[in-house]
């Protein structure tokens, strides 16, 4: 079994709303794959459904082959950093990092080294004792991805891990990112087509609730043909596949 | 399954937040003020009545104060138990790591009974300042702060469901405060009914109705019952409420 996440005919319905419309897509081992798609077309629902925040109205989620229930939702680490990250406002970093630690029943040996290894690749060792509520946006999205990462989870899921930082801090979590595809399976979903471009293998693009392409990037740059740099046809792509005609125009013009 | 290790962790840091906050600091200094100016005023009043006894003119109707006292207080001490958590995303955090939801409702209890705990200790001087005066009836006193005790439960139980149900601190407060003020009436709309039957049904499931009996020294098995009941279905619409949160 080489896909770490799948999802089967997965609906989501909220009253009045149907978020999710027989959502179907898988996601590979140890791959870094890109969720794209405009406002409102069902990313954060799908990345709530993976993560276990919440569950499906109808369908199947499989995480390494074994489909998931209300018995065994627990029984993968998930590594989850929502669109909002998850903060506790009056706790100090390593404070907080240590509560999501116990959260997560890691050892009382190994949360020292859990600690440090997230304050490390987060850099985060300046701001340990400062205050969450008082950190900038760009420091509380970094120690919402340390809490993503602390228990070292084999599927981390990402929703839009780059909103708030300055050009440096994504140029670090780019990277970041495309090395923890060595051991993790990790979905983000984003905005910025030159992110999907420069970390994913993979992407999938959803709208209205469906997903309309999901294929290796190389492949879609092959498909598409248009001489452009990649970001370029990914922007044609997304903008054709969600029937966006005024950035078409646009675009081609 | 229940894991204690989860509810210690949580209700230690639902009690780190609620002792960093002025919030209780405020309501402590308001509260002993209330009740060191109607101890006070008791015994004014003690002095002044002849043939009466410390029991029934000071300590029995200051723990009747008491009691609607928590009725006030605990709906601000609640109020933002969940309400934070959705404000703050945290619930997510919380939901898919280990720890379960009744986990989660029993921590959230425990945190606000020993925030309201907290001041009912305050409290304590009014039996301390009675011994020294000669006071010996302390039966009196081990009977209203159990009831007491009791009654900060049931509060606190209905306190952290009415924050689970809103994303408002304001509208969580005020819900929890009119469910306990309605409970209260209980024992008024008993009278609306000619049946014994139904008035004693009504009166049953109020609160002031079994307070009663431990503001006067008696610890009855029923009201015992009802005490423990209460939260537990309060802990139970909690619990009901977060499940249903993920569907």
């Amino acid at each position: 079994m080489d896909n770490a996440i799948e999802l089967v005919n997965v609906t989501k319905e909220y009253p009045l709303v149907r978020a999710l419309d027989n959502l179907s897509f898988s996601v590979k081992k140890n791959s870094v794959h890109g969720f794209i798609g405009p406002n409102g077309a069902g990313k954060s629902t799908t990345m709530k459904i993976i993560s276990g925040v919440t569950r499906a109205t109808s369908g199947s989620l499989y995480l390494f082959g074994e489909e998931i229930t209300q018995k065994n939702r627990k029984k993968y680490s998930i590594g989850y950093l929502p669109e909002n990250p998850p903060l506790y406002m009056n706790m100090q970093v390593d404070e907080y990092l240590y509560f999501v630690a116990k959260l997560w029943k890691i050892s009382k040996d190994n949360i020292a080294t859990s600690i440090n290894r997230v304050i490390e690749t987060c850099s985060l060792s300046n701001v340990t004792k400062r205050i969450i509520g008082n950190l900038s946006k760009g420091f509380k999205q970094r120690v919402g991805l340390a809490q993503a990462l602390i228990h070292n989870p084999s599927i981390i899921i990402l929703d839009e891990p780059m909103s708030g930082l300055d050009p440096k801090s994504i140029s670090e979590i780019r990277h970041l990112i495309k090395s923890l595809a060595m051991n993790h399976t990790v979905l983000f979903s984003t905005h910025q087509l030159h992110d999907v471009a420069m970390i994913c293998g993979h992407i999938s693009i959803v709208n209205n609730g469906q997903i309309v392409k999901n294929d290796k990037v190389s492949d879609i740059q092959g498909d598409l043909n248009t001489n452009q740099n990649i970001t370029g046809e990914l922007e044609l792509l997304f903008n054709q596949l969600t029937n966006d005609q005024g950035a078409i125009h646009d675009f081609i013009r | 399954m229940i894991s204690f290790g989860n509810i210690f962790i949580l209700t230690k840091k639902e009690l780190k937040s609620y002792f960093l906050s002025p919030l209780i600091y405020i309501v402590a200094a308001l509260f002993t003020l209330i009740v060191g100016w109607l101890f006070f005023n008791y015994l004014i009043i003690a002095k002044q009545v002849e043939h009466s006894s410390i029991t029934d003119t000071v300590i029995v109707p200051i723990f009747g104060n008491l009691n609607f006292l928590f009725l006030l207080i605990a709906p601000i001490t609640t109020m933002g138990v969940f309400t934070e958590e959705y404000k703050n995303n945290t619930m997510d955090l919380l939901h898919i790591s280990k720890v379960n939801d009744l986990d989660i409702v029993l921590s959230k209890l425990i945190a606000s009974v020993f925030s309201n705990l907290f001041l009912l200790l305050l409290t304590l001087i009014l039996p301390i300042i009675l011994f020294f005066s000669g006071h010996s009836d302390w039966g009196i006193f081990i009977s209203c702060y159990f009831g007491m005790i009791l009654s900060i439960f049931c509060y606190c139980s209905v306190g952290v469901f009415t924050s689970s149900i809103s994303k408002n601190q304001i509208v969580a407060s005020f819900l929890t405060f009119f469910l306990l003020f309605g409970l209260m009436l209980f024992a008024l709309a008993a009278n609306a009914t000619d049946n014994q039957m139904v008035a004693e049904f009504i009166r049953y499931l109020g609160i002031t109705f079994h307070y009663q009996g431990f503001a006067r020294g008696a610890i009855r098995n029923y009201d015992v019952v009802y005490y423990l009941t209460f939260p537990i279905f309060f802990i139970f619409l909690t619990y009901k409420r977060l499940d249903a949160r993920n569907w």
